[in-house]
């Protein structure tokens, strides 16, 4: 249980450095790129605006869970629980079989409208395959 | 996999979410292994044993499965 504790403090810190980084991210899209096309803006400063709102929600929290035990312990439940972790493994490997299809039907779609989408799709799959092959050979060895 | 989970839990007198913190489980997963829709891990079986002071084997009914 404390090493829990530590790792949610460790979290929390993690938290409030990712999001100051995307707070500075903001200024930059605003500031330095502020000539750039509207659309490469306003993506940038959604995601870094999204982002940041993301994290400070979950910095709040886990600090506020660590301040209660009571609710500590059930985030420690909750997190430890087997069947809770079973489930989040299998969500996993469903979603990534589905998304993996689905990206390889749009790619193929793509290609009869846009050579850079497709391409761009390509490069995805490519990447995604890459990291899964990867996750998989450290996992083999670790385990 | 069957259990006696259920019938134990009640024979004790022992609600679902006292069985849950005793094991250090979310409430769900005792739902889940009472109804037989999940397996406990030999850790979870390990500590439901000695929670009911039995062996494994006389909580948890072994058939014939196909896994084994």
């Amino acid at each position: 249980m404390e090493a829990f504790r530590k790792k949610l403090e460790r979290r929390v810190k993690l938290y409030a450095l990712v999001g100051a980084l995307f707070s500075i991210m903001i200024i930059v899209s605003v500031r330095v790129f502020k000539n750039a096309n509207d659309y490469s803006q306003g993506t940038a400063l959604g995601f870094c605006c999204g982002s940041c709102g993301v994290y400070l929600f979950m910095l709040l929290k886990n600090a506020a869970v660590l301040r209660d035990e009571e609710k500590l312990r059930r985030l420690y439940i909750e997190t430890t629980d087997e069947r809770n972790i079973a489930i989040a493994k299998e969500t996993m490997s469903t979603s990534y079989a589905v998304s993996m299809l689905v990206l390889v039907a749009v790619c193929v779609i793509s290609g009869f409208f846009s050579e850079t989408v497709s391409l761009t799709l390509g490069a995805v799959i490519i990447v995604l395959a890459v990291v899964r092959l990867s996750a998989g050979i450290y996992y083999k060895r670790k385990m | 996999m069957k259990n006696r989970i259920q019938e134990l839990r009640k024979g004790r007198k022992v609600t679902q979410q006292e069985l849950a913190d005793a094991l250090n489980v979310t409430r769900q997963t005792i739902i889940s292994l009472e109804n037989g829709r999940y397996n406990a891990s030999l850790v979870l079986a390990h500590k439901a044993a000695q929670f009911f002071n039995m062996t494994i084997e006389e909580i948890f009914i072994f058939e014939n499965e196909e896994n084994l």
